[in-house]
């Protein structure tokens, strides 16, 4: 797709921040413009990362339960079993994104369970994975 | 959007509520930022006596909020008139819908200054180190000050001391359940985190600005705070609250100077001398873990308010995108480490 979807974000976002921003007398709306503007830039660099992000977060997680599943027992145990090996079929960001909520609502009672049952090592690897897909996920901005 | 009979509008209610001034006319209107969860607008008035001067209305939103916040701020204004806590001198409070379809409060404005930006590489310039002093200051006197004695308390729950915690825990995790749109992971595993390990009990219970931070005051160009603003969220609890809130990493680009003023350990000092309070590391940790939940509540409930439709203000979708994120990532930091030194 040419002119690349981020390459037209970053443009919008430097016509209303630079160009219609300003040209609007101060108040709410320049205020809102400059705001929006910065949403095009956000969304710039969500869009070409957005579905590789939430691929290796599930591609993560499910090994993490393949791993995990062997040292539990009972339903949680069930649970983590029926999505290990499952691939990601629905490759669009909303797609991704419906499985990556359910793979996270797994991981909330895996790490529930970890807590209770004093698996440090369990907890730690949780904890890990979730500062390393927090920082994928984080957006960074130019000061201002 | 602003309408001759919005103007209107004002002009009627204020020459009802100050008949003293004679006759009223609007020379200005214009909306400005004031919170995204309440319409703000300047408003210039010429009364045929006393001249011309600045009022602000804040106006409730369409849907939303419930009634008491209203009442919350009008308070907490009150509770800080002609201390030292400068606050805007509040005026009315409105709650028939006669005058603007919606309830509303009236100050008076602030002339001549601004406010900073969190995504502003230096937002104090050369004024840093002196705003950063009354910045901190300030916020000390907010916990000096006797809060059963303050307007505020008769329209807030009081606390016990060992209780506020779990008061605010409770609140805002309430939030996340009733307003997350997909699993929360690092917001979940801090809400047990912090339950599992609770702070001491406050030292006292005080007044909480409960939005303490950059963005939420005004300072002139000599670099003089002249108007603590935004306490739509105030209420009694621990001190700890507003000064993990302040030192939050989210309010500015400057990572090292919290709020893009002072040193962290230097903002610190300034707090215990002004409230002669102490900032207990232990506890003050627990709270900085609280303020970025709190703050990652608050990102929650705006994209789901901008989601829906009901706010689309583009700061509610901003919440979302940007401010959630980084407080996941700081969250599951701070949880990470507390396991690993475990």
């Amino acid at each position: 797709m040419k002119p690349s979807p981020e390459l037209v974000l970053n443009q919008a976002f430097a016509k209303i921040a630079m160009e219609m921003g300003p040209a609007l007398p101060p108040g709410y709306g320049q205020g809102s413009a400059t705001t929006t503007a910065v949403l095009l830039l956000m969304v710039a660099q969500e869009f070409n990362r957005a579905a590789d992000v939430r691929a290796k977060e599930n591609r993560v997680m499910r090994a993490l339960f393949a791993d995990a599943a062997k040292g539990i027992g009972g339903p949680l145990s069930a649970k983590l079993d029926a999505v290990v090996g499952v691939r990601d079929e629905d490759l669009t960001v909303s797609g991704l994104d419906r499985v990556n909520g359910e793979l996270k609502q797994l991981l909330i009672d895996l790490q529930t369970h970890a807590e209770q049952a004093g698996d440090r090592v369990l907890e730690l690897r949780i904890l890990r994975f979730l500062s390393e897909a927090a920082a994928a996920r984080q957006v960074h901005l130019p000061a201002m | 959007m602003i309408t001759k009979e919005l103007e209107d509008r004002i002009v009627r209610y204020l020459s009802h509520r100050m008949p003293e001034a004679g006759r009223v006319s609007v020379i200005a209107i214009s909306r400005i930022h004031g919170g995204a969860s309440r319409e703000t607008f300047r408003v210039r008035i010429d009364a045929e006596r006393g001249g011309e001067r600045g009022l602000i209305f804040r106006r409730d939103p369409i849907s939303t909020l419930i009634e008491t916040e209203r009442e919350v701020e009008f308070a907490a204004y009150r509770s800080y008139m002609d201390s030292a806590v400068p606050v805007p001198r509040a005026l009315f409070l409105e709650r028939e819908l006669e005058w603007l379809e919606r309830p509303f409060f009236v100050m008076e404005e602030v002339e001549g200054c601004t406010a900073g930006s969190i995504l502003a590489s230096d937002p104090y310039g050369p004024h840093r180190q002196k705003i950063g002093e009354q910045f901190f200051s300030i916020l000390g006197a907010i916990a000096k000050r006797d809060a059963m004695t303050s307007d505020l308390a008769k329209h807030v729950p009081v606390v016990k001391a060992e209780e506020a915690w779990k008061i605010e825990l409770a609140k805002w995790e309430k939030v996340v359940d009733e307003d997350e749109l997909e699993p929360q992971p690092i917001v979940r595993a801090a809400i047990r985190w912090m339950r599992r390990n609770p702070p001491p009990p406050a030292q006292k219970v005080s007044v909480v600005h409960g939005d303490y931070r950059t963005g939420n005051f005004l300072f002139d160009g000599t670099g003089r705070i002249r108007a603590i603003l935004d306490w739509e969220m105030a209420h009694l609890g621990d001190p700890l609250e507003d000064l993990g809130w302040a030192l939050d990493p989210l309010w500015s680009s400057d990572r090292a100077h919290p709020g893009g003023m002072l040193k962290r350990e230097d903002a610190i000092a300034i707090w215990e001398k002004a409230s002669g309070l102490k900032a207990d590391p232990k506890a003050l940790a627990w709270w900085s873990m609280f303020a970025s939940f709190k703050g990652a509540a608050i990102w929650i409930s705006s994209a789901k308010e901008f989601q829906a439709g009901a706010n689309t203000d583009p700061v509610m979708a901003f919440s979302g995108l940007y401010c959630l994120p980084f407080h996941n990532k700081r969250l599951a930091d701070m949880l990470l480490a507390a396991r690993e030194a475990a």
